[in-house]
């Protein structure tokens, strides 16, 4: 197990040098010449060039660049806005919030109602089954951004139950504010999550040890929670480690749609405008997330199933 | 992340649904088949069936609502949405299409090499497609809107080069169990070389598991793409995709004129829906092997 | 059983009906007459907080020396006091210049107000002033710079006073300091923070009726009430106002209608129907110096006169001021001249003019056969020519390919380039970057004062930033404008003004499309700001604002 533990956390160590190098480097790769983009689009005359450069350490090295973005990302430090002239620091923390709170209600809501839906429809045959079944492959059809505008045309702007922009303050005004947001969000990634834990509880009911358990004549609600669930809720943890990771990108879209502003919409907003320290910045937020999610669950899973550690 | 078990994991027997005999079973998979068949006629065909100029201007009609004339009625300029969105099948659908053909033929080809050669080449290959997992799609596609600017055929490549671990990773297991059988281990023993197994004989079997993921990688390609020209970033007006008539049909819903906006989004529903339910159907009812974006 | 598809696809079906049926519970007619009204009722109680939208969207900085752009002027002006303000009939008055004189023709002095003060205690000096208006004339204020280049000097000629010497006898310059170039910022201040001030975390620091609130990046930026403004009058009747900075057009619409955003300037053109409606509020629609315009660059592609000429009589203005601006615009054929009241002696004249301008060909219907006999003559362009548009901007989408398709009605190819914001203002910024378009588009083309020789000045000037097109005046026309500028006395420079716009015409640097009133939507529960434009970013205009009884 601690060999095990050791070696995930290598490989994440692993991911996110691999992923920030590929992140810093890609934009190295942008057309144009930085110095301009410093300037954003204001003309540049010599010294203001010479200026900028310096400050910025434009004729170091790529490597020696992109090993103090490294060090100063460590610390907080992403640079500054191009545009807004802001520290990056400041401008994600003021949004960092709405994202997290979003991605959170949804997360919750993608893992309670998908397994919900899952395991009814695994375990209930007849029309509920078919039905929930049925209702989660359309679920996966509607994309996020035209469940946003269905949600936000019929439930905010005409019944008017819903505020139609923003992300309130205050947390009970937070959570109303994203609602909708996390419904549209989660839409899709439940109506997955729901198929996933269809297929894990139907295989796990055809499983040699649940047979035998159930005709020894164990009570099913106890060769369910015992041993179907439990086996089941291993590919339903993978599963959801990498949707919640995936949810920070495609929160882009919601928050798109709502009006939020949260790290998706800068981070479209940003890269509109070429602001390529913020694009840097949010790209590596979504990685670590991204690792740091799926090391937790891979953890969740050693603990659920031992005989991961030793493969 | 050799510890990611059931999701990716083909049932084991998986074999083509697709009947001798046609039967009710089979209605849902050839209701899909022919919606499919119709987008990709519109595809083809759809500047040639398009009733009028998708781009014809007529500032006197602006915002009409359906009629005889205009099945989907106009847009703000007048154009006839009928029209654009007929047109609009090609740029909508054309880039996911390349995303899927080239994911599951690289993904095919890492999966059934890695599955094959075992040994450090699968553990080159496995490990890299575990890092690949590491960046979500629409991640990577908004980074080559930043990197080479808006347009679509950064994204495309983007998002084709992130499906291919996906792939890559649900033919491996296939393959990998396809390899234990009898019958690889005789044709081996026969002298067959490995290459000829493979494209003869092993792939064909996996053939299923294949062809769903394609599918699957057209929809994810798909729904990604659209929200990237949804969100401007991609196709640009006046070009018509159904991402980009979405959100300009946004400002006709104000002026009273909701029609933009909603048949795009049924078109786009209707060919996901399609196309996830026959992914369903050809490779049996297992859960999808990559989450939507 | 159902087969899943079907069952899906009527699911789907019954989705978008619901949705059919809630989107048509809107509105759907809309009218077509713009009737003017500049002045909402004036304010008679006092308010806690009101929610303002900043359509074009959140500032960049605001260090007055980057704040060119409506957002960042319109939060600016109520925070940071300018020497002259411009009031909602076009009038220059006095800000905290308490007066001014001209002694010479080639100077202006600008006595400024004892007892000054500064939000943090510090009295307003001339150094304060003197360093302020200095930081403009620099080349980093790229907007304000050009303007710099017609001073000679800026010196401190008294404890309270401040004289500008011109290059030539100059009224623009005088007048250019009722707009955003001569803000006052306290000058330690601003050299300690560097280059952190204007920035959320940096602020401001001025002596305006409204002080730095709190700047929440990207959610919302608020200012509070100053009760010690110097002018007791204006001290607001409003404790604070918190600015959103929604761009989206459906957003700021629902916003609007639910009252959960109280007022804007600039409501979205495509929602005027609607808001007109809306018993949430009142839509004014006033008068301003905004118009959309179709500008060539310096590229190759129009430089043969006629093929602008054609392209300007081929544009149906009075179809793209009711379709795409949902009647809230006019047709407008003058670059220069807008069809609004100028103030004091100057009307009669641009009155006049105006009448004259609606009778040219092409103004209210198109002139499509002398259009394609004008584009005959000239050499047919071998590739179609790129039009720049904001990119998703509902407007600039319909106004860009209707005047794709009126062009190639004439046999005119042009393909439409949406640019984002960034790339947009590159292309404004330099020159290098316009080459590669052959024309821009811009929707809201615009002076900081209710003056056509100022347009003329940024626009048919070489050396001027917004002279997007690259135009040279001829010496002759040259000549007109020198002696347009040294004018002092309003109606005569009037007179000279509408023979300089005729040549100009002639020569026709850019098409003008249509004139824009400045739009404006109050929340009932709100009144005073008037829908004028300047006044929206050169006078503190949030000092009007209160509840309607008191």
């Amino acid at each position: 197990m601690f060999s095990f533990i050791v070696r995930r956390l290598v490989f994440s160590v692993l991911v996110l040098f691999i992923a920030s190098f590929l992140i810093y480097g890609s934009l190295e790769l942008a057309p144009g010449d930085p110095v301009t983009a410093l300037a954003a689009g204001h003309p540049v005359d010599a010294q203001t060039r010479a200026r900028l450069t310096a400050e910025n350490h434009l004729n170091d090295p790529f490597l020696v660049r992109y090993a103090r973005w490294t060090e100063n990302a460590l610390h907080g430090d992403f640079g500054r806005s191009y545009l807004e002239g802001e520290s990056v620091g400041t401008l994600i923390r003021a949004r960092v919030g709405t994202t997290l709170l979003l991605v959170s209600m949804s997360s919750l809501l993608i893992i309670l109602g998908g397994v919900a839906i899952g395991t009814v429809a695994a375990l209930r045959r007849g029309w509920t089954g078919t039905a929930l079944t049925a209702a989660a492959g359309m679920g996966l059809g509607v994309p996020t951004f035209v469940a946003s505008m269905l949600l936000l045309t019929v439930f905010a702007v005409e019944l008017g139950w819903f505020p139609v922009f923003g992300s309130g303050s205050g947390f009970i005004d937070r959570i109303w504010h994203l609602t909708l947001p996390a419904i549209a969000l989660a839409f899709a990634s439940m109506a997955y999550i729901a198929r996933v834990t269809q297929a894990s509880v139907e295989g796990e009911l055809q499983r040699e040890h649940v047979m035998t358990a159930t005709a020894r004549g164990l009570p099913r609600r106890q060769v369910i929670r015992r041993h179907v669930l439990r086996n089941a809720s291993i590919p339903v943890a993978t599963a959801s480690g990498l949707i919640v990771a995936y949810l920070v990108v495609g929160a882009a879209v919601v928050e798109q749609s709502f009006s939020l502003n949260g790290l998706g919409s800068f981070l479209v907003s940003s890269i509109s405008r070429d602001d390529f320290p913020v694009v840097q910045a949010i790209a590596l937020i979504v990685i670590v997330v991204f690792v740091v999610v799926n090391f937790i669950v891979d953890l969740l899973v050693s603990f659920l199933d031992p005989r991961v550690g030793l493969e | 992340m050799n510890s990611r078990p059931a999701v990716l994991r083909s049932p084991v027997g998986v074999r083509l649904h697709l009947p001798s005999r046609i039967g009710a079973a089979q209605i849902p998979t050839i209701f899909c088949l022919i919606v499919l068949g119709a987008i990709a006629f519109l595809v083809v065909f759809g500047p040639l069936v398009a009733p009028q100029d998708p781009n014809a201007v007529n500032l006197s009609v602006s915002l009409q609502g359906p009629s005889g004339a205009h099945p989907f009625g106009t847009d703000i300029a007048g154009r006839d949405l009928f029209s654009r969105i007929i047109v609009g099948a090609r740029t909508s659908v054309l880039g996911p299409l390349v995303i899927a053909v080239t994911a599951t033929a690289v993904g095919t080809l890492v999966g059934v090499v890695a599955a094959w050669k075992r040994g450090w080449i699968d553990s080159i290959l496995s490990r890299t497609m575990d890092v690949m997992f590491a960046i979500p799609g629409l991640l990577l596609a908004f980074m080559a809107v930043a990197v080479f600017g808006r347009g679509i055929t950064a994204p495309v490549i983007a998002l084709a080069i992130a499906n291919i671990p996906w792939v890559g990773r649900v033919v491996r297991s296939a393959a990998l169990r396809e390899r234990t059988l009898p019958y690889i281990a005789a044709y081996t023993t026969q002298g067959f070389s490995s290459f000829r197994i493979c494209l003869r004989h092993l792939l064909p079997n996996i053939m299923p598991t294949v062809l769903a993921q394609g599918t699957l990688a057209f929809t994810y390609g798909l729904v990604d793409l659209l929200a990237l020209n949804f969100l401007g970033l991609g196709v640009q007006p006046p070009t018509a995709d159904w991402g980009v008539l979405v959100s300009e049909g946004q400002d006709s819903i104000l002026r009273g004129a909701p029609e933009e906006t909603l048949f795009a989004s049924l078109f786009i529903v209707i060919t996901v829906v399609a196309a996830t339910v026959l992914s369903q159907r050809i490779g049996g009812d297992e859960a999808p092997a990559a989450p939507p974006a | 059983m159902m087969p899943r598809c079907i069952r899906v696809l009527a699911t789907v079906t019954a989705f978008a009906v619901a949705a059919v049926v809630a989107g048509c519970g809107g509105s759907s007619s809309s009218s077509n007459g713009i009737q003017s009204q500049v002045n909402s009722p004036p304010a008679k109680g006092n308010l806690g907080n009101v929610t303002w939208d900043l359509p074009q969207g959140e500032p960049v900085p605001l260090d007055p020396t980057q704040d060119y752009n409506v957002s960042e002027n319109q939060v600016l002006v109520n925070m940071c006091d300018q020497l002259m303000w411009v009031g909602p009939d076009f009038k220059i008055v006095p800000g905290l210049a308490s007066s001014f004189s001209h002694p010479t023709p080639l100077t202006w002095v600008y006595n400024i107000r004892p007892g000054v003060k500064f939000w943090d205690g510090h009295p307003l000096t001339a150094d304060d002033v003197l360093f302020s208006l200095d930081r403009q004339i620099q080349p980093t204020s790229y907007y304000f710079n050009p303007f710099g280049q017609m001073i000679s000097s800026i010196k401190k000629s008294g404890p309270l006073q401040i004289t500008i010497t011109t290059k030539r006898p100059n009224i623009i310059v005088n007048e250019m300091m009722a707009s955003g170039m001569s803000v006052v910022t306290e000058k330690a201040y601003t050299e300690k923070a560097g280059k952190n001030y204007g920035t959320p975390s940096g602020g401001v620091m001025c002596s305006g009726p409204f002080k730095f609130g709190k700047w929440v990046p990207g959610q919302q930026l608020t200012i509070l009430r100053n009760p010690d403004y110097w002018n007791k009058a204006m001290v607001p009747k409003v404790q604070s106002v918190t600015f959103k900075f929604v761009t989206d057009s459906s957003t700021v619409t629902n916003a609007l209608l639910s009252g959960e955003i109280q007022g804007t300037y600039d409501p979205p053109a495509s929602a005027v129907g609607r808001l007109q409606q809306t018993s949430a509020g009142h839509l004014y629609i006033g008068q301003g110096t905004n118009f959309a315009a179709f500008q060539p660059t310096t590229s190759q592609g129009w430089k043969h006169p006629p093929l602008l000429k054609a392209l300007s009589l081929a544009i149906d203005r009075t179809a793209l001021a009711k379709v795409a601006f949902s009647g809230s615009a006019s047709p407008q054929i003058s670059g220069n001249v807008s069809p609004l009241t100028y103030p004091g002696a100057q009307q009669k004249t641009f009155a006049d003019y105006n009448a004259e301008l609606t009778k040219e060909p092409g103004f209210a219907t198109p002139d499509l056969a002398q259009a394609r006999k004008l584009a005959a003559q000239a050499p047919k362009p071998s590739h179609p020519l790129t039009l720049v548009v904001p990119a998703g901007d509902a407007t600039a989408n319909v106004l860009g390919t209707t005047i794709v398709a009126e062009a190639k009605a004439i046999g005119i190819p042009i393909k439409v380039v949406p640019l984002q914001p960034a790339d947009l203002s590159a292309l404004f910024l330099s020159p290098d970057a316009r080459k590669k378009y052959d024309a821009i588009l811009y929707l809201q083309f615009w002076t900081d004062i209710a003056d056509p020789l100022q347009h003329i000045a940024e626009n048919d000037l070489p050396g001027s930033i917004t002279n997007t097109t690259g135009y040279i005046p001829p010496p002759a026309i040259l000549k007109q404008y020198n002696q347009a500028i040294a004018q002092t006395d309003s109606a005569k420079r009037a007179g000279l003004t509408v023979k300089l716009d005729k040549e100009l015409n002639k020569q026709l640097p850019y098409v003008s499309l249509v004139y824009l009133p400045q739009r404006m939507f109050l929340n009932k529960k709100i009144t005073g700001p008037a829908a004028s434009f300047p006044y929206v970013m050169h006078y503190p205009w949030a000092t009007t604002l209160g509840a309607p009884a008191g």
